[in-house]
């Protein structure tokens, strides 16, 4: 019998890598925070180092690890860790077989997922369902893009292609500007934190271009200015707009929300509250989804999508134990 | 802030109580680990414990103040190392569930960032073991610290290295010269500070614990303003108390339902 190990998780970003140590029975026990570097081998060198220092405060080794999972931006081949294309990273020419360098690496296996897929599957792990039940929820990052991760009845949904979740690029307003997609008034520009950044951008209204847009936005609008009360409401309503669709697609028991702009936290989850709400008050079908009850933020002191991570690669075979090479004869 | 003057063994068996009626009461406990030799025979108490009446660890959770910056992951006096000999391998403890700084992290201060978010992740620290410095720091927060301070590098001054060169072949050059330590902040929102202090050369650092204005001079001050703070002393360590007198007196007559 093989006895549950310890697993790390990792999130690559385009800037910074998070790490997770999770122990055998699922706590998430330390965490560590690298700067990302660039391209192949930049990544994998930055991958180690970031498992070697979540380990470091464990006084642990990878040899006690039972592996090791990492999401990244990007486009990703699950089924053998390859990651095929992630732009943010450097990596976008020739294919990087990510889990299979970091296994020769560090001696234990690894997997590679799709960085929302893993946030999702962190989501999941964090926000235990009561009684038993299986897990259900979409983790909506509200980042540079927009899109959601999928767990759906406890399974992580990838899609057909990859695509689940993508919500981003439906567009929501026919005549709206051209998205960076090709089509026109993709919800992903009203929605994302690059839609905060459009409705309140950084270094104006008497702020320094160092106080990030969403807090600029939020703190104006709770000092009473009524540009910043009507462009939170109208913020607010496009993330609305994006728990509604992904609600009505596959009727998610929560939408958490997350990314940069959830670390608003409470004044952002009440705000969207209270666009969900308006919404309600004018549609009894609306109304009869119990929306604002299924919305939660990520949870705070904890790199979600590290620990997403280090949750799948607890699926990870234990290896055989070491043959010893036969003697020649 | 509660002074208790006994003789070492008496100390350790107290804090000890202390841990164990945390443990019962909350098997998940997140533990303060202080290294030094303050702490030694809390330590001892506690294996002690474990082997003879089964007090487990096996749910809780550790978090040191400190580490030493640079020394090698194998180095025997990096502090991640001496806790696995004193404590986590002798209770039972997954080494896992014992988390110290970074100090060979290439960005300290993320590594320091990191680590405040996992003791606030875990729901912050329920009874901290402390030792004082000769020059009154807890942690490695030396004089002159922030009395609000949070995890981060500091300088060790020339007399704490001069202290531990006994841990480095008795050369003062062998000890580093920083460290990654739980900042004062940090350590007061832990629920309740246990601190132990034996010998006569922390007499003046454990007076201005107990008596002295609050002070960034004198770090361990800082305790004053603490809810739930133990000092526990031996004869040696309280000759300079001028309440001495006074401390013994409310511990004799202490209800006996009121525990640490």
């Amino acid at each position: 019998m093989n006895l549950p190990r310890a697993t790390v998780g990792l999130d690559i970003g385009g800037t910074k890598t998070l790490a997770a140590l999770l122990a055998p029975d699922g706590l998430v026990v330390a965490q560590a925070r690298i700067a990302t570097t660039r391209g192949a081998d930049g990544v994998v060198d930055g991958a180690v180092r970031a498992v070697q220092g979540v380990l470091r405060q464990a006084g642990q080794d990878a040899a006690a690890l039972g592996g090791v999972g990492v999401g990244v931006p990007g486009i990703v081949d699950p089924a053998t860790g390859t990651v095929r294309h992630a732009v943010n990273l450097g990596v976008d020419g020739v294919p990087l077989p990510l889990a299979r360098r970091l296994a020769d690496e560090l001696g234990v296996g690894a997997v590679v997922e799709n960085d929302l897929n893993v946030a999702a599957v962190g989501a999941a792990h964090l926000l235990p369902e009561p009684d038993g039940r299986s897990d259900d929820l979409a983790f909506l990052a509200l980042g540079t893009g927009l899109a959601a991760g999928l767990v759906l009845d406890g399974a992580l949904r990838r899609g057909s292609t990859g695509a689940a979740g993508e919500i981003g690029h439906v567009p929501v307003h026919p005549d709206g500007p051209v998205c960076a997609c090709g089509q026109r008034g993709c919800l992903e520009l009203y929605a994302s934190g690059s839609a905060v950044e459009a409705l309140w951008p950084p270094g104006t209204h008497g702020r320094s271009p160092d106080v990030p847009a969403p807090v600029a936005l939020f703190e104006a609008a709770t000092a009473g200015d009524p540009a910043a009360t009507a462009a939170v409401q109208r913020y607010a309503d496009a993330v609305a707009a994006a728990v509604r669709m992904l609600v009505l697609s596959v009727d998610v028991r929560h939408v958490v929300l997350g990314g940069g702009v959830a670390q608003l936290g409470e004044p952002l989850l009440e705000a969207v509250h209270a666009a969900l709400v308006r919404q309600e008050a004018a549609s009894a079908f609306v109304a009869s989804l119990a929306l604002p009850g299924r919305v939660r933020l990520a949870p705070g002191h904890v790199p979600v999508g590290a620990v997403g991570a280090a949750v799948l690669a607890r699926a990870i075979p234990a290896r055989p134990a070491a043959v010893r090479p036969a003697e020649t004869a | 802030m509660e002074v208790v003057i006994a003789t070492p063994q008496e100390l350790a068996v107290l804090a000890a109580d202390a841990v164990e009626a945390l443990l019962r009461r909350k098997p998940d406990a997140v533990l303060g680990l202080a290294t030094g030799s303050s702490p030694l025979r809390v330590y001892d108490e506690l294996a002690r414990r474990h082997a003879e009446t089964g007090l487990s660890f096996a749910q809780a959770r550790g978090f040191m103040l400190d580490e030493y910056v640079g020394l090698a992951a194998d180095h025997p006096e990096r502090y991640r190392n001496v806790i696995e000999k004193e404590i986590v391998s002798r209770v039972g403890w997954a080494p896992e569930r014992v988390q110290g700084p970074d100090g060979l992290a290439e960005d300290l201060a993320q590594a320091c960032a990191a680590y405040e978010e996992s003791i606030a992740a875990a729901g912050g620290v329920d009874l901290q073991i402390l030792g004082i410095g000769t020059d009154g720091h807890i942690g490695f927060n030396e004089p002159g610290s922030s009395l609000a301070s949070r995890t981060r590098i500091k300088t060790l001054t020339r007399q704490t290295r001069e202290d531990n060169a006994r841990f480095f072949g008795g050369e003062v050059d062998q000890v580093p010269r920083h460290c990654l330590t739980q900042g004062l902040g940090t350590i007061m929102e832990a629920r309740h500070l246990v601190l132990l202090a034996t010998g006569k050369g922390k007499a003046e650092a454990v007076h201005q614990l107990v008596e002295g204005p609050v002070s960034a001079m004198w770090p361990a001050t800082i305790m004053q303003m603490h809810p739930h703070a133990t000092v526990l002393l031996d004869e040696a360590a309280a000759s300079r108390l001028q309440l001495a007198g006074y401390y013994r007196q409310t511990y004799a007559s202490k209800p006996q339902w009121q525990g640490l």
